[in-house]
Parts: structure tokens; sequence; C-alpha cells
């Protein structure tokens, strides 16, 4: 994976760290990375984009808590080599992805001006809505 | 399937938040050390400062050029108010001034985003480089156009450019001056109490800085009226040469400050002056 693929916006208000995480979790749960990927070293995204290690490294931290990526020590991060690594994570590594996933749906939300109440609600009606339809 | 006793189960014990001063302090700390790691941001400001006197230099020089120009040089401040007081002349002097004051403006602006560009870039374990600082700048060219002829006739703009809008720039290209304006207010929003706390900090830094400064060359001319002129002469320039480092480094490290700030906002995490970016660990 080249660093390229990685674009981050400095104007949208959303913090890059939270950026980082958004768009390499969003390519790794849709399989644009496969198990076992190296993805870029925090030295490169850092020399490429323009931003501070300790970003990288903290949206590095955070997926690897979500069990997406692995550290392998003196070779840099991997996509988890697990292959049914989306299936077979714990409930406390699901429960941090979801973490992850509903603080950056509620950060990009309050951007729009969208309350926290709001997004809750939309989600309680997209969830009837599936229910409903599964029925 | 996660259910909410699951979650709530495995969910991590509440981290005590760290206070605003230790934060603050830390971050203070940094900036000191960035400033010191690269000689290059020094010379940087040392532009910057160079600049901004020969700005000043141009801007009132250009009030007493102006009369000479037109045949009736001013030697006297009477000669001065009445030649100003003529109406034909106060339409010249407006545009004469508000023209100066824009290019100096723009220059000042320039210059002070190519150092802070470099200031991000050691911010972030690289080095600092002239050419590229120059090259980050000239790709902002509209977008300094446009926000230096919104600030040009209010000249206390010049510190919210300085403390907010230019370290922003450095990664936004809005060549729209309000839209600027607008972000950089949203990202001053996320840290106004260690923005606040911070300029507290720095003032009471400077203050040392200044009595050191000041104290060194009370002693310098203290000592030079008892010397032979020569040496009285070396004491003297070594306390100008002392008194411009010491500007020229309170405003680096005002700048570092003001950056390592933005990147807090900007990025969500704090910076550290790490020497490599590989020296950061994952776990």
């Amino acid at each position: 994976m080249n660093v390229s693929e990685l674009t981050l916006n400095f104007s949208s208000g959303v913090p890059i760290y939270r950026q980082i995480v958004q768009l390499l979790s969003g390519k790794i749960l849709s399989g644009a990375l496969s198990p076992g990927e190296k993805i870029p070293s925090i030295r490169d995204v850092t020399a490429e984009l323009n931003v501070n290690p300790n970003t990288v490294a903290k949206a590095y931290r955070e997926l690897e808590l979500a069990g997406l990526i692995e550290t392998r020590r003196g070779m840099g991060c991997f996509v988890a080599e697990r292959d049914d690594a989306r299936h077979a994570l714990t409930d406390e590594e699901k429960r941090r992805h979801l973490d992850t996933l509903f603080a950056s749906l509620v950060t990009s939300a309050g951007m729009f001006g969208i309350s926290e109440k709001d997004v809750s609600d939309y989600l309680t009606a997209k969830h009837a809505a599936a229910t409903k339809n599964n029925k | 399937m996660i259910t909410s006793d699951t979650m709530t189960a495995g969910a991590p014990a509440p981290v005590k938040p760290e206070s605003t001063v230790s934060s603050v302090s830390r971050m203070l700390k940094n900036a000191l050390l960035i400033s010191v790691r690269d000689s290059v941001l020094l010379n940087l400001a040392f532009v910057n400062l160079l600049l901004q006197v020969f700005y000043i230099g141009l801007f009132l020089g250009g009030f007493f050029l102006y009369p000479a120009l037109m045949g009736q040089p001013c030697r006297t401040q009477e000669e001065f108010n009445v030649f100003y007081n003529q109406q034909e002349h106060k339409a010249i002097l407006l545009a004469v001034a508000l023209t100066i004051q824009f290019f100096g403006t723009f220059i000042s602006n320039f210059l002070l985003l190519t150092l802070d560009s470099e200031i991000i870039r050691v911010w972030n374990g690289q080095k600092a480089e002239f050419k590229r600082g120059w090259r980050t700048a000239a790709s902002h060219f509209w977008s300094l156009v446009t926000w230096s002829l919104l600030i040009t006739p209010v000249n206390i703009m010049w510190v919210v450019s300085m403390c907010i809008v230019i370290p922003v720039l450095t990664r936004d290209k809005t060549v729209n001056p309000f839209k600027m304006l607008w972000r950089s207010l949203l990202l001053l929003l996320k840290i106004w109490k260690e923005f606040l706390l911070g300029i507290v900090g720095m003032m009471v830094i400077l203050y040392w800085l200044f009595c050191l400064v000041f104290g060194s060359n009370a002693i310098f001319t203290f000592i030079s009226r008892q010397c032979p002129p020569l040496i009285a002469w070396i004491l003297l320039s070594i306390g100008i040469i002392f008194s411009l480092l010491a500007l020229c480094f309170c405003y680096l490290f005002c700048n570092c400050y003001l950056c390592g700030q933005y990147i807090k906002a900007s990025e969500g995490v704090e910076p550290e002056p790490f020497p490599e970016a590989d020296s950061v660990e994952l776990a």
C-alpha cells in the first residue's frame, strides 16, 4: 500500500488521527487491504503527509487495539494476519472498534451540526427498518 | 453478539484527564527544545525580523519621502503637519500608506508562513530547509494576497494573523480570507484554554529572558564606560548581537509554541519533539 492512497483533509475539522483510522479501517474492512499486507511505516506517513509521528502512532495504536493491524517488531505494521480477523474478533475488540467508529461518526455529524441524540435516533430508525425488512 | 452487558464489562477504566497547566508547561518545554534544534529556524526568524524592521522603515520613510518627491521636503514637525493638512495630499497619503502597508503585511505574512511551515516540519521530526519553506509559502501566494488585503486596514489584525491564521494556512489552501478566519477560529475553540494559558506562560519566559538581556546590556554599558574606546565598542557590539539573538529566539519560541498548539488542534494528538519519526513506539 502506498502512502499516496491516504488522502487527508486538513480543512475538514475532523482530527487527522481519526481520519487515518477511518481510512485504514475502511480499507481493511472492505478488503482493499488483504491480511498480512504491510501498511506504510510511521516515518513514511509522517514525511509524505507532513503529520506528527505521535498522530500516526496514535492512529496505528487504535487500529491495533481494534485487532485490525499487528506490529511485528523490527518489521513494521501489517494488516492482521488472521484470515477471519473481521469475524473472529473478541467482544472486547468489537466493542473497541465500535467505539472508534461511533466516535468518528459523532465527530463527523458534529461538523454538520447534527447532535449525538439525532445520530442515535437515526441509528435506531435504521435498525428498525432493517429488522422490518429481514422479517 | 455484542450485548450492553458485554460492552460494559469490557469497558476500560476511565482515565483521569490531564490538567491544562501540565499540558501547557510540557508544550512550552517542547517548544523551547524545537527552537534550539535547528539553526535554519533561527536564521528564518532573523530574516523575518529583518524584513519587519525594513517594513517599519519603509512605512515611516514613505511619509517623509513623499513630500520630498513633491518638491516640499519637510524638516520640522510643523512643515510636516502643514504639508499633510493640504486636502489634495490627504488622499494620496492614504493611498501611499495603504499600499506600503499592504506590501509590508504581505511580505511579513509570506515570511511567517515560510517559518511556520518549517517549524511544523521540525515538530514532525524532519530538518528545516529555506528553499522548501519558500516553496510552501509561494504555493499559498493567492491565499496570502487575499488575507493581506483583508487585514491591511486593521493594524492589530497582525496579532490574529501570527497567532491563529498563518499556522492554519501552512496546510490549507483556502483563498477566501473569511473561510481562513472561520477555520482558524474553529481550531482555536478546541484549544482555547491551552492557548490562553500558553500566552501567559510565554510572557513569563519572555519576561525573564528580557531581564537577562537588559541586565547583561546594563553590565556591558557600565564596563564599557570604564574601558578604552576600542574595548567599549567591542563590548557594545557584543551587547547588540546578544540582544538581536535574544529577540530572534523570542520570536521563534512564540511561533514554535503556536505551531505546536495548531498541530494539537488539527491532528487531535499532542506533538512531541522526536529527533526521528522512527523513534516513536507503538506500544
